[in-house]
């Protein structure tokens, strides 16, 4: 991470004013075993009362680092829960990062969130057919595909 | 901005947190 995405400027803007930055060693006797890590690089995105709301293992090229974040913050925001600011992180990442690798998950959660607040099956529906036209080759669709059947009864 | 602003105190990093309302992103790294 620090040869490539680290030292990206982006990367370096996005993080310095979204988030608070900690870095500890993996070898940490205290913090390593708390948070159960067991390889690196392990990032973890904690609320200021500690609560763990996301974590990834493994490398991330730059313009996949950003989109994971947002995702990040996004599930964050959809477990406090603040569905329509988690909204806002999963489109960003749609409007923005379209190509990324994390883009069906953000229409996933994305659909669901505006589903749990309006209770609209269209929402749903909304997933399966942007997954579907979108990212059809996505394991995100097949977690999608019992909303087709929504469609009928719509 | 040349570099992450990174904190090496877990403790620090949370009091920031709470002051600025922010998410904590923590890394775990191996040096080297």
């Amino acid at each position: 991470m620090d040869a490539v995405a680290y030292i990206n400027p982006a990367v370096i803007g996005f993080i310095n004013e979204n988030l608070i930055p900690v870095r500890l060693q993996a070898s940490d006797p205290v913090f390593g075993p708390k948070f159960k890590v067991k390889w690196t690089p392990t990032l973890l995105l904690l609320d200021a009362e500690g609560t763990e709301h996301y974590r990834t293992l493994g490398f991330y090229p730059p313009q996949e680092l950003i989109p994971s974040l947002l995702l990040g913050m996004g599930k964050a925001k959809f477990d406090q829960p603040d569905r329509p600011a988690a909204c806002g992180y999963f489109e960003q990442i749609l409007a923005d990062h379209a190509t990324s690798t994390l883009a069906p998950e953000a229409v996933y959660l994305n659909g669901v969130s505006r589903y749990i607040e309006t209770h609209d099956v269209k929402s749903l529906i909304g997933i399966y057919d942007r997954l579907l036209d979108d990212y059809p080759n996505s394991p995100w669709l097949t977690r999608a595909d019992p909303y087709r059947f929504l469609k009928q009864g719509s | 901005m040349t570099q992450i602003n990174w904190i090496e105190s877990f403790d620090e990093g949370f009091s920031k947190a709470r002051a600025e309302q922010k998410l904590v992103l923590l890394d775990f790294f191996s040096p080297g």
